[in-house]
């Protein structure tokens, strides 16, 4: 089995800047997906994780990526990226393009990346619980030392699924981190209305395992420290975790939602917490990296996302018959 | 390859299939409530826990959501797990595990990842659980594009039909009646007997009327064709299907085209049944030319099962019913 | 294709199409008179037995001819009881077990009485016995073969002697020169086969004169009700054919001959008569005829008397056609002669009209060439 060594305070300049790409990437691409909803170039409904870039960036850098699993949810593009799914078959996915990384027959609610652990992004919310648990029960009994982090949001916490599945988890000690994303609202409801505790992780006391919070979640190293000590604690056979960090999202819930819930005021105050802000000036308070650097890696990304919606675009759609492919395994 | 049977219950075909299919793959296990030391509600894995041990036969909590999302995350990524619904009415707490997960999953991936697993249903009444314990909802499921639905009659059939959901890589819903568990019947020893799923199997031929059933009705379905064909000199043709999804039209329609008459039976309640699937499928296809009847469906009643045994038997298809509805055929009535 | 609603299955649809059965005529055992496949099958060849799929059976098992017999079921629908009763008193079974003999000589034929092919209509038969060869020994001193009578011919005895016995019938002979009939056969025989593909009969065309005679003689092609109280006269011709098989007389009518050219009515007449051999003669052609003709003249007969096909009023009977020496005009000349002789019921009938019948008809089968006009 294996075990990460607590590398605190001692990430190489490489990792962090590949953090911080990741976090550029999650920012483009979203910024560029919202762009052509508006212009009517994306059927359906995808949900944006602009806002959520270090919650989502800090602890995929955790992980080992190819080594360990994730399961998502449907505000999956964060957790994808930041597992450097490749960028072109996801936004072919999300124009439902036969090139997409589901053959257009998923969407941006159900991308997967199973070569990387991604196992999948869920259109229920809290479906993936039951799937992160039955991961890890496999590593589990086949002693593979990976470990399983289940992403979901606020929302699901309320979900019969939640209690089953943290239950089970803690029973048989099984290696899953739960993540709770918590960015404040349902998609309408603020948490305080749905909750009758302060914050979610406290649940965790329930069924007998740890806790964690991170309170400022948009916080990148924060995100990623608590993750590294956590993912340690788990990969080391100590039985699953409960985690929750505080974050929130620019965009409405859905692209079909005008947020009228949330006042003008209090977005704009969130806004000023950019957590790519925050870390950009991070790298280059500490010397880290030039502003100059960062530029670069911001066109790099910006280039990368362009790249994205031209093969997209000139990608071809699915055949008719692909509709009826896929159904059973062989 | 052995070809040596012996006679035993549905209840040890179920024992000696899931053990031989997880002797020959480590990866196969068996969870759900009470399937360890309890030996299963209905004694159906009964001696497993001390030949594979806890990790293999594993006993979980009530939490049939959790149960049911455990498996499919555990076939996901490489597992093969047998999960013990016990009474079938239960599943209806994981619908959302195998409607939404488990039968879309590899098709919204685009082909990627499978789900090999099979949710064993101890499905219809006939022991007194009424209401909310007696209940065969195969027809749910096979309306759902993505899942396998079979339902064995024999006790031979349980042993290959389960065997083959096990091999199957794909989520499979696999009916065993409670009544039946103690029915008796020949079954192969042969480690590597398996029947095909999406086969049906002709029980009986015959000439006069094709009598197409499933499941616990089948037992009945024969009963009534050998009676009758003593009694009437009627030559009845029982159709198993086993397999409800995929459904094996070739078996089905060539039959009615031999025959020209059809009843359809089976135990669930009529409105929605499975059967109401076969009669559309027959009408439509090209043996509807060679129908010389009306095609005749012998169903459960649509009530919720009732406690009082009387009443219950009354309300799905006796052996007498069966024949009365095949001399009705007969009689072009 | 049917307009009228019935209730039909689609196996029995299926079968009446590809038969050319119309469902109207079909009685049906199903439900609500529904119409299924046993009862179309069963239409083709038999009488309307109105009997339930079980009795049927029960009966076929047992080899007992259901005909005439009344049930006790709707309608007088013969049901399973009423068969086992009937099987049950041994005389009765005896009277009624269909005749073994008639299968063992008879091409070989499924056992069921169905594929009898007794017409709904009345029979005529030539006194003369039909060419199937007596299977009994005959002569044997010492060793006889007693066989019940088939259905059929009990039917056509029936017949036979309504016919003979109830009509005050009386016959004229005459003979006939074919010299010229049979020179116009030659004529006709290429161009009619490369037409119809067919060929040419002197059947054929002695029907077709016979047809046009007709037209101008209405007592001839009369019908009489059997109480003898009404007579009908058909503006139109349906002949009726005798043909001679081995188990009986079947008289296959063409429909409305006088419509007919000749080349159409040698087409008529050889599907019909294929259909009487193969046995698919639907019961519809073996009724309505107005008149008949019996023809042995391809047997060698001299001349003879056919008896009368009811409810025709009369029936024309064709012997061989024989070189013989005539007088014409002083001198003694071979010539093909043909005696015909015409059947009447002297009811409907003098002497006077049907020898003016015959005239007309002896000289257009002399002088054929007048056909054309």
């Amino acid at each position: 089995m294996a075990k990460t060594k607590s590398t605190k305070g001692n990430l190489s300049k490489e990792k962090m800047l590949h953090m911080h790409r990741m976090m550029l990437d999650i920012r483009n691409f979203d910024s560029k997906v919202n762009k052509l909803v508006r212009k009517g170039m994306v059927p359906g409904m995808t949900h944006f994780s602009i806002g959520e870039e270090a919650a989502n960036v800090g602890a995929v850098a955790a992980i080992e990526k190819g080594f360990d699993m994730i399961t998502s949810n449907h505000r999956g593009h964060g957790q994808s990226i930041a597992l450097e799914i490749d960028l072109n078959g996801m936004m072919a996915e999300i124009m439902g393009k036969a090139t997409g990384t589901c053959k257009g027959k998923g969407g941006s609610m159900h991308i997967a990346d199973l070569d990387n652990g991604n196992l999948g992004a869920n259109g229920i919310v809290g479906g993936g619980m039951g799937m992160a648990i039955g991961a890890a029960l496999t590593q589990k009994m086949k002693k593979t030392g990976k470990i399983v982090v289940c992403f979901f949001g606020d929302g699901a916490v309320n979900e019969g699924t939640f209690h089953e599945t943290l239950n089970m988890a803690s029973i048989w000690n099984l290696p899953v981190i739960f993540y709770s994303i918590n960015n404040l609202y349902g998609i309408s409801t603020p948490i305080k209305d749905v909750i009758n505790i302060d914050y979610n992780y406290q649940r965790a006391a329930s069924y007998g395992i740890p806790g964690h919070f991170i309170e400022d979640g948009n916080d990148l190293m924060a995100v990623y420290n608590k993750f590294e000590e956590i993912v340690k604690y788990v990969r080391d056979g100590n039985g699953p975790v409960l985690v929750e960090a505080i974050t929130y999202r620019w965009l409405g819930h859905s692209t079909s939602d005008p947020g009228k819930y949330r006042t003008k005021e209090e977005v704009d105050e969130w806004k000023q917490k950019d957590p790519i802000t925050r870390f950009r000036n991070h790298l280059i308070e500490n010397k880290i990296a030039s502003e100059k650097e960062l530029d670069e890696l911001n066109d790099a990304s910006l280039a990368a996302v362009e790249e994205s919606v031209k093969f997209a675009l000139s990608s071809p759609e699915p055949t008719l018959e692909s509709a009826f492919e896929d159904i059973y395994a062989d | 390859m052995e070809k040596e049977t012996k006679i035993m219950s549905v209840r040890d075909a179920i024992i000696m299939a899931m053990s031989e299919e997880m002797r020959r793959d480590e990866n196969v296990f068996l969870m759900g409530e009470d399937v360890g030391i309890f030996g299963g509600d209905f004694g159906t894995s009964v001696g497993m826990l001390d030949e594979f041990g806890k990790e293999r036969v594993r006993d979980t909590p009530i939490s049939e959501n959790a149960i049911s999302g455990a498996a499919i995350g555990a076939a996901m990524t490489g597992m093969r797990p047998i999960v013990d619904v016990t009474f079938m009415d239960f599943v209806v707490y994981m619908m959302d595990n195998i409607v939404n997960q488990a039968a879309k999953t590899r098709y919204m991936f685009g082909g990627k990842g499978q789900i090999p697993v099979v949710f064993r249903c101890a499905a219809g009444g006939g022991v007194g659980s009424a209401a909310q314990h007696s209940q065969s909802l195969e027809a749910w499921f096979t309306h759902i594009p993505g899942l396998k639905v079979v339902a064995p009659g024999t006790p031979a059939d349980v042993k290959g039909i389960l065997k083959a959901a096990v091999r199957d890589n794909n989520p499979v819903i696999f009916l065993e009646y409670k009544a039946q568990f103690n029915m008796k019947g020949e079954v192969p020893l042969d480690p590597d007997f398996v029947l095909p799923i999406g086969k049906a199997d002709i029980k009986k031929e015959g000439k006069d009327v094709s009598v197409i059933t499933y499941g616990r009705m089948l037992e009945r379905v024969m009963q009534a064709a050998k009676e009758v064909e003593e009694a009437e000199g009627v030559s009845v043709e029982v159709v198993d299907l086993r397999t409800l999804k995929p459904l094996d039209k070739d078996t089905v329609l060539e039959s009615v085209k031999k025959t020209g008459k059809v009843l359809l039976v089976n135990d669930a309640h009529k409105t929605g049944g499975f059967i109401g699937e076969v009669a559309a499928t027959i009408a439509e296809s090209d043996a509807f030319d060679f129908l010389d009847g009306r095609i005749l469906r012998l169903a459960g009643e649509d009530v919720p099962i009732p406690y009082n045994q009387t009443l219950e038997a009354a309300m799905i298809p006796s052996v007498e019913r069966i024949k009365k509805y095949i001399l009705k055929l007969v009689n072009n009535r | 294709m049917e307009t009228v609603k019935l209730r039909a299955t689609p196996a029995a649809r299926a079968l009446a199409r590809r038969l050319g059965v119309k469902l109207t005529n079909v009685t049906g055992t199903g439900y609500k008179g529904r119409i299924h496949r046993d009862d179309i099958a069963g239409f083709n060849y038999e009488e309307k037995i109105h009997v339930s799929p079980l009795a049927r059976r029960i009966a076929e098992e047992h080899d007992i001819e259901l005909k005439g017999i009344r049930g006790s079921g709707h309608n007088h629908k013969i049901m399973k009881e009423d068969v086992l009763q009937l099987i049950s008193d041994p005389q009765i079974k005896e009277m009624l077990t269909r005749d073994k003999l008639a299968e063992s000589t008879a091409p070989p034929r499924p056992a069921a009485a169905s594929q009898q092919p007794a017409a709904p209509a009345t029979p005529a038969t030539a006194k003369a016995a039909t060419p199937a060869a007596s299977p009994a020994p005959a002569g044997l001193a010492g060793s006889t073969e007693t066989v019940p009578m088939t259905q059929m011919r009990k039917i056509i005895s029936k017949r036979m002697m309504e016919s003979y016995f109830g009509i005050p019938s009386f016959i004229q002979t005459w003979e006939v020169d074919m010299t010229n009939l049979l020179a116009l056969r030659k004529q006709l025989i290429e161009p009619i086969k490369e037409k119809t593909g067919k060929k040419l009969t002197v059947t054929d065309l002695i029907s077709v004169a016979v047809v046009k005679t007709l037209m101008k003689h209405k007592q001839i092609n009369a019908s009489l009700n059997k109480e003898g109280t009404e007579i009908t006269y058909h503006n139109y011709v349906n002949l009726g054919m005798a043909v001679g098989m081995e188990e009986g007389l079947l008289v296959p009518v063409v429909k409305n001959a006088d419509r007919m050219s000749l080349s159409e009515f040698v087409v008529a007449l050889k599907d019909l008569t294929e259909r009487t051999f193969s046995k698919k003669l639907l019961p519809d052609e073996q009724a309505g005829s107005t008149f008949s003709i019996s023809n042995l003249g391809m047997y060698g007969v001299d001349e003879f008397t056919a008896i009368i096909n009811q409810p025709n009023a009369a029936i024309l009977s064709v012997a061989s056609t024989q070189e013989r020496i005539v007088p014409i005009n002083g001198e003694a000349v071979v010539r093909p002669i043909m005696k015909i002789s015409l059947t009447s019921d002297h009811r409907i009938i003098d002497g006077l009209t049907a020898a003016k019948f015959m005239t007309d008809l002896k000289a257009l089968l002399e002088n054929p060439m007048t056909l054309l006009i």
